[in-house]
């Protein structure tokens, strides 16, 4: 077989360049740690990895959420041990103003210290975080309790999404921790201690059995709404080490898409610059083949 | 038999020789010209003349000079070229649309997810203004990000456009510079050492033009002179003549096409004739490729602009400004931007304007923020879109009240409508979708389908009230066999990855099936110094035998001489 003097170098040049360029996607897999860079190295890995991130910052989104909703579960358990503590007081006053011994003097002095607790209770219901009345509902950019505790905030509140298909509620409303319905019965708080207030002044005994009863209805509405934001908080953190989880879990299918086996990475390195290095010396021993070498000068 | 006819044998030898020794040198001093072939002077016996004691010989005679060359091979190499030149184009021009799709240039994923991000967390916060920037901020980034790349993508149709000329410039040097060697090679009359190397110029020529286009070609018999045709049969060289080729501009889009001149002048469009080759490719990939990913972005965006827009619209109280607008409504991705009411003209951002929630009177509520958030979990993108819902009945009233979205057009629902009642409402509007009823296994579906074949259909859900009845609501059904904006992007990106793969590998089999002829061809026509130099060696040898014998006959006369007498000096 002929070979045409001209054709083996081209040849040498080809198999040299094939080679180098192997040997350079070789060491960007190396020294990049990735073994899919650009869309051709694996489109379907490539594409499924860009999803992956897409929803590992979702994920990471939903984590932000639940910890702003963390944040304010935490204001509604203080303002509710707050209403629930006021309440208690209050239902001790009454059984102690409910007693035949008391006067109408001590009676009406304790009316006052019922409008106190009104007050705290507003005070409660308007508790603003940042710019938000967190007792508002849909409407808490003004304060939603009036000083005589009428409401004008919504019973709905916002939901807010913490996964790709669940959300959760924004707190609680005003309306649902002042405002509820125990053992069948409608409670509201502010009416049932301006009740006990007005009966005291009008040391009206009878009725101040009935306020008793309702002050004990206040403080189960109380307990019950307690327990609610318990739960909440409870459903956020186990939430938030879902969200943990899936992000663990994103970072390494995203990892296994596109990650680079280092070992195999390395010594596929090593076997292309091998390779390279040997057609180096070929080329050099047959380039030193001539016939010429061996021709006489005429 | 005479001494004279010795020196004429001689003389027959040296010029034998001289002409192998001349043509060895041709060899060598081609030894690296692209499609020189091997030359050899082919010896025979001459002429012999008759005698009494038989025929004797006359020496030696050059019949031809012979060109060591494969014409099927030449001619399968220069077909192959063609397949390399076009695959080295795709490869080329996919490559660098694939730089632009690239997450790591484009951020065009995690754009959309950080601007749905922004509104979920407004929707934790709705009155908050930082919030409302942040999400007109990443706003506009997405705006931009569909911008810079659609005209990344067109400035490389641009690139393309200009290589048409150039390219067109190349095909009508070779196709001139191929006449003129059929007129030498006709000249020449063909076999002599002059034709060999016009052919071999010729053959190198119409290697060069097929990298450039498919072409097909045929050599006539007698003049030995090639006739070179597109591969749908337009002339482009005809004996001795060669016919050009044009760009001609439309002016509509700016985009060169190609021109036929004929021999009186006339002109014909062939652009639609050339395929294959460097140029074939450069004109598909100006076409078709990039068009069909501008298309691609176009849907993208537009189903975006729409399907925020619909939502943001029923912000406080439907009063709610758009929150996107386009100054193109063909080039989406082109035109999008934030909407004027959102950004004014000196660039200031109306926070007022942007809306997280339906109600003027409950300005804390976060409806719209939240709505707009979840579209992005949304399958909202699609060929065609299927109910996921089997419907029980065709034609009874589902109790739907509110409407369906389809590409940005409401199409109202009223509780009688049934099933196809929506479907003709939804093809009666004008979203550009046909939809139908069909039958499945235990029951109906909905199918939405695009009436220009265009690959975008949007449909969001125009909060549909629950149906009273129980019915399944088509709600949640629309839609689920199309993609969410990043999905489908994805699925973009990995067609762009696919075609740049299929491109590179097919440059390297074609390269390497071109290499494997070029090696055949090497055996068969290529310059091997070794034998060149051993032939060489071979013809000097037989010069200096033949120029000894002049020596010999020299003496031969010289003692004739002294014995007649004669003394030579």
């Amino acid at each position: 077989m002929r070979v045409g003097d001209n054709f083996m170098y081209q040849n040498y040049v080809s198999t040299l360049s094939n080679l180098k360029s192997q040997m350079d996607q070789a060491t960007e897999e190396v020294s990049s740690g990735k073994k899919v860079v650009v869309p051709s190295d694996d489109p379907s890995a490539y594409a499924q990895n860009l999803e992956v991130l897409s929803q590992l910052s979702q994920n990471t989104q939903y984590k932000s959420n639940l910890t702003s909703l963390q944040t304010l579960s935490g204001y509604y358990q203080n303002s509710l041990n707050t209403v629930s503590s006021v309440l208690t007081s209050a239902k001790q006053l009454a059984v102690q103003m409910a007693s035949s011994t008391v006067d109408a003097s001590s009676r009406t002095a304790a009316a006052s210290q019922v409008d106190d607790m009104i007050s705290q209770l507003v005070a409660v219901g308007n508790t603003k975080v940042g710019d938000t009345y967190i007792f508002g509902g849909t409407k808490a950019d003004t304060a939603p309790y009036a000083a005589d505790g009428t409401f004008s905030g919504t019973s709905s509140v916002g939901q807010v999404a913490v996964d790709s298909s669940t959300t959760m509620a924004a707190g609680i409303s005003g309306n649902t921790v002042f405002d509820g319905t125990v053992n069948g019965q409608d409670v509201n708080i502010f009416t049932t201690l301006q009740q006990f207030a007005t009966d005291l002044t009008n040391n009206d005994t009878s009725a101040l059995q009935t306020d008793t009863t309702n002050l004990d209805n206040c403080v189960s509405l109380t307990a019950n709404n307690l327990s609610y934001v318990g739960t909440y908080a409870d459903d956020i953190s186990s939430l938030l080490t879902t969200n943990s989880n899936t992000d663990t879990t994103l970072n390494q299918t995203s990892s296994s898409l596109t990650g680079v086996d280092m070992a195999q990475a390395v010594s596929d390195y090593t076997t292309l610059s091998t390779a390279y290095q040997a057609a180096l010396y070929t080329m050099s021993k047959v380039e030193s083949l001539s016939i010429l070498n061996y021709l006489p000068y005429a | 038999m005479s001494i004279g006819s010795v020196l004429n044998i001689a003389r027959s030898g040296l010029d034998a020789s001289q002409t192998a020794i001349q043509t060895v040198s041709h060899n060598v001093a081609n030894v690296n010209t692209p499609g020189y072939s091997e030359q050899q002077a082919v010896l025979v016996e001459a002429e012999p003349t008759p005698s009494p004691v038989g025929l004797l010989g006359n020496g030696v005679s050059v019949q031809q000079i012979k060109s060591y060359f494969d014409q099927n091979l030449q001619d399968a190499i220069t077909n192959k070229n063609s397949d390399v030149q076009e695959q080295q184009v795709y490869e080329q021009y996919l490559t660098q649309i694939q730089s632009v799709f690239n997450e790591d240039n484009s951020n065009l994923s995690t754009n959309i997810t950080n601007f749905f991000n922004d509104w979920s967390t407004l929707s934790t916060d709705p009155t908050s203004t930082s919030d409302k920037q942040t999400v007109a901020s990443d706003g506009e980034t997405l705006c931009t990000t569909f911008n810079t790349m659609y005209s990344n993508l067109t400035s490389l149709q641009s690139d393309l456009n200009g290589e048409v000329s150039t390219q067109v410039s190349d095909i009508n040097g070779i196709t001139s510079q191929i006449a003129s060697l059929n007129q030498l090679i006709s000249q020449s009359g063909g076999g002599t050492s002059q034709a060999n190397d016009y052919v071999d110029q010729r053959n190198q020529l119409l290697q060069q033009l097929s990298g450039y286009m498919n072409i097909s070609y045929f050599t006539d018999g007698s003049t030995n002179m090639v006739t070179v045709l597109t591969s749908k049969g337009s002339n482009l060289v005809d004996g001795t003549v060669s016919y050009q080729l044009t760009g001609n501009q439309d002016s509509s889009n700016g985009m060169m096409g190609v021109s036929w001149q004929g021999p009186s002048g006339e002109t014909d469009d062939v652009t639609s004739q050339i395929t294959g080759g460097s140029l074939g490719a450069v004109i598909a990939t100006r076409d078709n490729t990039i068009p069909g990913y501008l298309g691609n972005l176009n849907a993208l965006a537009k189903s975006i602009m729409q399907s925020v827009n619909y939502f943001h619209e029923q912000g406080n109280d439907n009063a709610g400004v758009p929150f996107f607008q386009t100054s193109n409504t063909s080039d989406y991705a082109q035109g999008i931007s934030l909407a004027s009411q959102i950004e004014d003209a000196s660039g200031t951002v109306q926070t007022q304007n942007i809306m997280a929630s339906s109600s003027s009177a409950d300005t804390t509520n976060n409806d719209v923020a939240a709505r707009i958030a979840s579209l992005a979990n949304e399958a909202v993108l699609g060929d065609s879109t299927i109910s996921s819902t089997t419907f029980g009945s065709e034609t009874s009233a589902l109790d739907l009240t509110g409407s369906i979205v389809v590409n940005g057009t409401a199409v109202a629902v009223a509780s009688t409508d049934s099933l196809g009642q929506i479907a003709d409402n939804i093809s009666a509007s004008d979203a550009g979708v046909s939809a139908s009823v069909v039958t499945v296994s235990g029951g109906y579906k909905l199918v939405l389908t695009a009436q220009d074949g265009a690959q975008n259909i949007s449909v969001v859900d125009g909060s549909l009230s629950t149906p009273s009845t129980g019915t399944p609501s088509i709600t949640q059904t629309l839609g689920l066999n199309g993609s969410t904006w990043v999905n489908y992007e994805a699925g973009v990106v990995a067609g762009v990855g696919q075609a740049t793969t299929s491109a590179t590998d097919l440059a390297t089999y074609d390269q390497n099936a071109l290499t494997s002829l070029q090696q055949q061809q090497s055996q068969e026509s290529g310059v091997s110094i070794d034998e060149e130099m051993s032939n060489l060696i071979m013809y000097q040898n037989a010069y200096q035998a033949s120029a000894r014998l002049y020596t010999v006959a020299q003496a031969m006369v010289d003692s004739l001489l002294q014995s007649v007498g004669v003394t030579t000096t």
